[in-house]
């Protein structure tokens, strides 16, 4: 029976780490981390691995508290903190919204994207009216309503929780510089090249919103973080009808940062997930989560911030055993009790050479020998002859090919 | 071994059947081509619509145009179905802690809800094809238990009409009873932490560990008696009847309408050379089915073992002695008798004590599952092992029952061949609930229509020649064959054994008593496959030349996720490819779950897989475009 399993607690678990807490209460956000307390994720290779492997709690809610400074307005200030606000500052993009989209990183046809610095999307036909949200002007691109294993997730109003992928700029440069913005790029890479090797400072975020509407969901509303979004409708046969402009609140927010080789596997939720969109959480969150996420949550009390929890962090398979299981009831809601970020994402792949139906471009994720629901955990199997890791980076999935 | 030896632990309860019925129907199901009917005037938006009003019934009364369960999902559930007697080595285990503990049968999935079995005809008109897929059963729990894996499917055995329904209270298949047998691999029992606590338990386990030939555990269990419109409701209201069903439906019901059996059964060892699928033990099949009594006509048939140095002889009666209404009364035969006709001809010796009402009726039925022991008495083991065995009826001064020495059957009794396949067959002879001796019997192997009623020649030897009024010798105790077919479509190949010195009988077909595969041709698909090319193979062409089917005729698939739906369709690629794999067959994960997707159209399905996510050429009369987000930007 798999349990659940965070390496390097027993080693080095500090509950006051870095953030020095003792206070509680509003008071207490003074005693937040400062900017330069954080950001040895994305300068100091060695320490980030060190913190990460001995006291990943800490090093995940310091991620948290990275990814959520407030970024610098405009283009040009994307993937930059500004250093004048503090966390739960509010009123423009986090430093992970500033990131850039899958949407962005991965253009139809295979087309190479835009450089870094390039305007934030906005929806066809100009914004909306709505009411105000905590990420200001911005507008979320939502890309996906569907889960790594085919099904949604349908929020109280019957609406589908909707996806969206960023990628900082060293994993998007990565993607950029070496052409894995499309299917043909890949697959080139990876007959040149082999796998795939992001460098270590690469982060990618994954959001899980929830349409909010500004009547029916007014008590709610405040206890979410909440961003202007837009998303296409489609008719049944994928042509676009129109557009929705939504106010929608973030119920899950997964980090993977490169600190290890294996990626490190972070995920938050709304603490009102399971009340409010329905979901049973399978696998408890680990009491030493708890304690440190009481701690951190009075600290951030006032912010939109405190109403969020670590569920968990991994930094390892486990073994076959005795597999590492995190889940996020947002994100894997439905194979919760076989849900291993890294065995997964682990099979990440591409093709060396050009598809065939026996031989798709991708080797598959799904494992038929150990059980339901069928997904890998623990240790993972060697891909079949002829395909190419892609580190771990699922992302890669939203290239398409290049059109001639 | 089997259920007749002892350990054996007994089980009664319910199964809850929710199979889609709408493909039962050749108004609406096309077997042949696995597509759906749409009649003249029915839009294809209209056509579920349509399947869910209410129609005339010869005879009066309504029902649903596709059948009583529109939205069935072809789970079935192993409800309140526990133990309710154990006899260890010795005999009777009162105190058995496996006693009111569950059995449960779980299936594959896809999530963390864990599916039961799934029910699914080979033959979807028909009622002689019952396949019951799953992974593992549950005996007993966590504490006190033992799982073990599926070796194949399960299939519906002795299909009689058991209920003599003299109230007038059952419907649709409510009076008809089918028996089911799975064995359990021995090499993937998960015994759980105390099952030695269970005397029964404790002796299956030693019994496995010390006899090399057994192959596990093995069940035998009869459902009988089902109900229908007994366990759906839609906003508060019992939809116990078809035109509230029909109305639920209209107003957007979409849930199951499972149908309940009585089950009764039990589990025991699984011996060397048994099938796993059915009994081989000394096989007692009805002798009055041409009365005029009621009672005895319903009479099923029965297995027998000896045991010598117990000194004694076992019936398995799961489905054997009819039950006269809805409460479950069981016919009163008066005395049955056990006897043996000897070998070398005379008169009948009884075996033991003639079993009295009490033993039989209702409540000692379902205690000990059906099994009753019979001491020698004053009979002659070898007597008894050499002759014919017989029950006779003290009430109606007849033998209701009379064994069939050999015995032709085999795990392969639902089969699907793709157009231009081979598959091999195998077929295991048994005389006398033991293997046959070379040189002893052979095979007739017979060919018929879905109805029985007509002999066909679509399935051949691979070098085309009928599989009809074929001899084959049994070598080994077996006889293989590899079978192709020349047209899609159901037949039933059915196996006669005859002893080696006489000449092929006449065969009258019985699915009851007589061993068979049925076999369903898939649709011949490979030329469209191969006359579709890549440019042609748009979404619109896939969902109206492969999808369709299971969208309309088995809707509740596209309430879990829309197969109607190009974007959901290209979300669960990675799924569908793996569903889709024929090394899912067995599994619960395969679909279709009515597994008649042939293998044109699987290849259709994955090389437009291979074409998304902006390969897949557009479609006629769209404009679809890929996702892009806009190119309007702004500083934020």
């Amino acid at each position: 029976m798999a349990r659940i399993r965070f390496a390097g607690i027993a080693t080095g678990l500090a509950v006051a780490g870095v953030l020095g807490i003792h206070a509680a209460g509003p008071a207490a956000a003074q005693n937040l981390p400062k900017l330069d307390h954080l950001k040895y994720i994305t300068q100091d290779a060695k320490a980030s691995k060190a913190k990460a492997l001995k006291r990943p709690i800490e090093y995940a809610w310091d991620v948290f508290f990275l990814a959520n400074w407030p970024a610098l307005p405009g283009a040009k200030g994307r993937g930059k903190p500004d250093p004048s606000k503090k966390i739960g500052d509010t009123g423009g993009p986090m430093l992970w919204q500033s990131w850039k989209g899958d949407d962005e990183t991965y253009p139809p046809n295979g087309v190479i994207p835009g450089p870094w610095a390039t305007p934030y999307p906005v929806p066809p036909g100009g914004a909306a009216k709505l009411p105000p949200a905590d990420t200001g002007d911005l507008w979320t691109p939502l890309t996906g309503n569907v889960q790594a294993d085919g099904f949604d997730l349908k929020g109280p109003d019957g609406q589908p929780i909707r996806y969206h992928i960023r990628l900082n700029r060293p994993a998007f440069e990565y993607v950029r510089r070496n052409k894995l913005y499309s299917i043909d790029g890949q697959i080139s890479f990876a007959k040149a090249n082999g796998a795939l090797d992001f460098r270590w400072d690469a982060i990618e975020a994954k959001a899980a919103w929830r349409e909010l509407d500004p009547v029916k969901d007014k008590d709610e509303i405040p206890k979410y973080f909440t961003s202007h979004a837009f998303y296409p409708q489609r008719d049944d046969d994928g042509n676009i009808t129109g557009w929705k402009k939504v106010l929608v609140g973030l119920t899950g927010l997964h980090f993977a940062t490169k600190a290890i080789d294996n990626w490190v596997w972070i995920t938050f939720e709304q603490v009102d997930n399971e009340e409010w969109t329905g979901v049973h959480r399978v696998n408890p969150i680990p009491d030493k989560v708890k304690q440190y996420n009481a701690k951190v949550q009075r600290l951030l009390a006032g912010t939109p911030w405190e109403n969020y929890e670590l569920v968990g962090v991994q930094t390892d398979f486990g073994t076959e055993d005795d597999p590492t299981i995190l889940a996020n009831t947002q994100i894997e809601s439905h194979f919760q009790s076989r849900s291993s970020c890294m065995s997964c994402h682990g099979m990440a792949n591409v093709k060396q050479s050009e598809p065939t139906p026996e031989n798709p471009v991708r080797a598959s994720y799904v494992d038929p020998n150990h059980g339901s629901p069928p997904y890998y955990v623990g240790p993972i199997p060697d891909l079949p002859e002829g395909y190419s890791h892609t580190d771990f980076v699922f992302s890669l999935y939203r290239a398409q090919y290049e059109k001639n | 071994m089997s259920v007749l030896q002892l350990p054996r632990a007994n089980f009664h309860g319910t199964t809850t059947w929710d199979p889609n019925t709408a493909n039962n129907s050749n108004k609406i199901y096309n077997e042949d081509k696995a597509l759906p009917i749409k009649p003249p005037g029915v839009a294809w938006d209209g056509f579920v619509d349509w399947l869910t009003d209410t129609v005339d019934v010869r005879g009066g009364g309504k029902t649903v145009r596709g059948g009583w369960n529109v939205y069935g999902d072809h789970n079935v559930i192993f409800d309140q179905l526990t133990f309710v007697s154990a006899e260890a080595a010795d005999g009777p285990a009162t105190n058995d802690p496996l006693i009111g503990k569950p059995i449960t049968i779980v299936s594959e999935g896809f999530t963390d809800r864990k599916p039961g079995g799934r029910l699914v005809d080979v033959d979807p008109y028909g009622s002689t094809s019952s396949q019951l897929f799953f992974d593992r059963i549950v005996i007993g729990d966590d504490d006190v238990g033992v799982t073990g894996h599926r070796v194949t499917r399960m299939y519906s055995r002795w299909i009689g009409s058991r209920n003599l329904d003299e109230n007038g209270e059952l419907m649709i298949a409510g009076p008809v009873g089918v028996i089911w047998q799975c064995g359990l691999d021995k090499d993937r029992l998960e015994w759980s932490a105390n099952a030695d606590s269970s005397p029964t338990l404790k002796a299956l386990r030693q019994a496995i560990e010390a006899d090399p030939g057994s192959q596990g555990i093995v069940l035998t269990f009869a459902t009988y008696r089902t109900l229908y419109y007994q366990t759906a409701s839609y906003k508060g209201q019992r939809l116990d009847d078809a035109v509230k069903l029909s109305a639920a439906y209209k107003d957007g019901f979409t849930g199951g309408n499972p149908a309940v059996s009585v089950t009764t059964g039990s589990l025991g060892l699984w011996g060397a050379d048994e099938l796993s699928t059915g009994p081989t033990d000394r096989f007692l099949v009805p002798a009055q089915r041409g009365s005029r009594e009621a009672a005895l006509k319903a009479v099923g048939p029965a297995n027998a073992r000896l045991d010598e140095s117990a000194g004694t002889v076992t019936l398995d009666m799961v489905a054997t002695v009819p039950e006269t209404d809805a409460e479950l009364t069981k016919a009163d035969l008066g005395d049955l008798s056990l006897q043996v006709i000897p070998a070398g001809g005379g008169a009948p010796v009884t075996i033991g004590t003639p079993l009295a009402y009490s033993g039989y009726e209702r409540d000692a039925y379902q205690r000990s599952g059906g099994t009753v022991t019979f001491d020698l008495g004053g009979a002659d083991p070898e007597t008894v092992e050499a002759g014919t065995l017989q029950v006779v009826s003290a009430k109606y001064n007849v033998a209701i029952l009379s064994e069939q020495v050999l015995l032709a059957d085999t795990d392969q009794r639902g089969c699907y061949v793709d157009q231009d396949e081979e598959r091999e067959i195998t077929v295991r002879v048994y005389d006398r609930g033991a293997p046959v001796a070379d040189g002893k019997a052979k095979v007739l192997i017979s060919q018929f229509d879905s109805n029985w009623s007509r002999m066909t020649m679509s399935a051949v030897t691979p070098d085309g020649k009928p599989l009809n009024k074929v001899v084959l010798d049994v070598e080994n105790g077996a006889v293989s064959f590899k079978v192709k077919v020349t047209q899609p479509g159901i037949v039933y190949l059915v196996y006669t054994a005859f002893p080696a010195d006489q000449t092929a009988p006449v065969v009258r077909p019985d699915p009851q008593i007589q061993g068979y595969t049925a076999l369903r041709g898939m649709p011949f698909d490979n030329q469209l496959e191969q006359n579709t090319g890549d440019d042609e193979l748009s979404w619109k062409f896939l969902y109206e030349n492969v999808l369709r089917t299971w969208d309309k005729v088995y809707p509740i698939m596209s309430e879990v996720r829309s197969l109607h739906t190009k974007s959901v369709f290209a979300d669960m690629a990675e799924q569908v490819r793996f569903a889709v794999d024929p090394q899912q067959f067995e599994t619960g994960w395969y679909m279709p779950i009515t597994r008649d997707l042939s293998a044109g159209k699987r290849k259709l399905i994955l090389r437009y897989l291979n074409l998304l996510p902006n390969r897949v050429p557009p479609d006629d009369d769209s404009d679809t475009q890929p996702f892009e987000m806009p190119a309007e930007r702004a500083e934020v």
